[in-house]
């Protein structure tokens, strides 16, 4: 590693603050000190490249515990957080890390061990980051299309919607909670193969010829291809559900979709979900070729595709939450809501 | 180790020659960054064991005497001195449970086995 990290270290004994500073300087840290967490916090507050962090736990002032708590409640950029303890501290340990600290180190500090947990929030922010840069790319593959506005945040609304209703009724489909949200966090690089697709096809006003639409399938596979690249480099999770979502969105149910031709439970449910957010947005908006349709044209469309095009619990999904979709739609309109629009 | 023990049967003082030696060998520090953090280490032990003594004038003040034992335990660690950092422990948990044991005594050990070391933070 040739640049070099802020880190912030949060003890009251100066003696151990310079022993964790001597430590960390052998690695690729500058290091900033706070003799409490009232300190830390103004520390972090100023300076938002600090974003790795080592605290104590019992401190004047404000304690560790509340630093973390107060961190975790108003932080703009993800700080990765490092709790100093003693064994006998379990309890407090235990709320540490449900208050949301990332890691632990026992005391007394070995320096080996102190390097080596925190090069490992390094890599944590560094995925961050480059989370941050694909989501980039994936606003860039949007202004290229027509998909103007609001259509990746509604995507991400939608897919999220769907995926913690189903987490919840069913079971069998393995989605956590937390893989709910990551199904949200990804589904906005759905189509960020478009970035390949020409402009002449892209931007196409009139109906795409068949030898068009071949080219416009192709953004699947490219989009796919190209996040698992990056994934199979990274060793991302993230980017695994993100290269599922991108490369299988445009499968169907009944196995007719593109570009495996994948059908039923061999399509990624995460796909088979971002395909229903996909299709409804698709539907709703205003495009080159159509005015929107209305929220209840849409959701006729969509019962009609059940166990076609679309899984027919995630079309059940859909139907039982129809509120907060309409919520999600006049939330991020582009002009006046699109279920008060009445299509021809 | 109890009440009333005789300085016979207390761990060996903290030499200071040792706390160099534990400075360069456990954490890698040059000779300058040993003679700072035996400085530094004189110093917050210092403090601490005055800050006890202050607060166990104070009867009532187990808080204070357990958080300040609790960052005594974690100098001691840091000096490589396990056993003296086991009489601090053994204040902490006697002060956390509104314990009995003679906590006037445990400070006033650890403050003899200190001796050399305090002498460094007078300086």
């Amino acid at each position: 590693m040739s640049e070099k990290y802020k880190i912030l270290v949060v003890d009251d004994d100066p003696a151990q603050r310079t022993l964790l500073n001597m430590c960390l300087e052998l690695g690729p840290f500058n290091v900033v000190e706070a003799e409490n967490g009232s300190e830390a916090y103004d520390i972090l507050d100023r300076e938002q490249d600090v974003r790795l962090v080592i605290t104590d736990l019992d401190m004047p002032v404000m304690n560790g515990l509340q630093l973390i708590r107060k961190v975790r409640e108003t932080d703009l950029r993800y700080r990765y957080m490092v709790v100093l303890t003693s064994s006998e501290e379990k309890e407090s340990l235990v709320k540490a890390l449900s208050l949301g600290a990332d890691d632990y180190i026992s005391k007394p500090v070995m320096p080996e061990e102190l390097l080596l947990r925190v090069e490992s929030g390094v890599r944590l922010l560094r995925l961050e980051i480059q989370e941050e840069l694909i989501l980039a790319m994936a606003k860039l593959a949007e202004y290229r299309s027509d998909e103007t506005g609001y259509h990746l945040e509604r995507i991400q609304h939608y897919t999220k919607a769907l995926a913690r209703d189903l987490a919840e009724k069913h079971p069998e489909l393995g989605i956590s909670l937390p893989l709910a949200e990551e199904f949200a966090r990804v589904s906005p690089l759905h189509d960020i193969g478009k970035v390949a697709i020409p402009d002449a096809i892209l931007h196409k006003p009139d109906k795409l010829t068949p030898a068009e639409f071949e080219v416009m399938k192709t953004h699947a596979a490219i989009g796919g291809q190209l996040l698992k690249d990056i994934q199979t480099k990274s060793g991302s999770p993230y980017l695994k559900v993100a290269y599922e979502v991108a490369m299988f969105h445009h499968e169907r149910y009944n196995g007719k979709g593109y570009p495996m031709g994948l059908k039923g439970e061999e399509i990624p449910v995460a796909a088979r979900i971002v395909a229903l957010a996909d299709v409804y947005d698709a539907m709703t908006s205003e495009r080159c070729y159509k005015p929107p349709f209305s929220h209840e044209k849409a959701k006729k469309l969509i019962v009609e595709e059940r166990g076609e095009h679309l899984d027919p619990r995630i079309v059940d999904s859909f139907l039982a939450q129809e509120d907060i979709w309409l919520a999600i739609v006049d939330r991020f309109a582009e002009s006046p809501p699109a279920h008060e629009k009445i299509s021809p | 180790m109890t009440p009333g023990d005789t300085k016979d049967n207390l761990p060996a003082p903290i030499r200071i020659d040792n706390l160099r030696s534990h400075f360069h060998h456990a954490y890698g520090l040059s000779e300058e960054q040993v003679e700072v953090m035996v400085n530094r280490s004189a110093q917050s032990l210092a403090a601490t064991l005055g800050q006890l003594n202050n607060t166990l004038a104070e009867d009532d003040n187990l808080p204070a005497l357990t958080r300040l034992a609790h960052n005594l335990k974690g100098v001691l660690l840091n000096l490589g001195e396990s056993e003296w950092a086991e009489f601090a422990r053994r204040l902490e948990k006697s002060a956390a449970k509104g314990g009995v044991e003679n906590h006037r005594e445990i400070v006033a050990n650890i403050r003899w086995g200190a001796e050399m070391v305090l002498g460094l933070a007078d300086e």
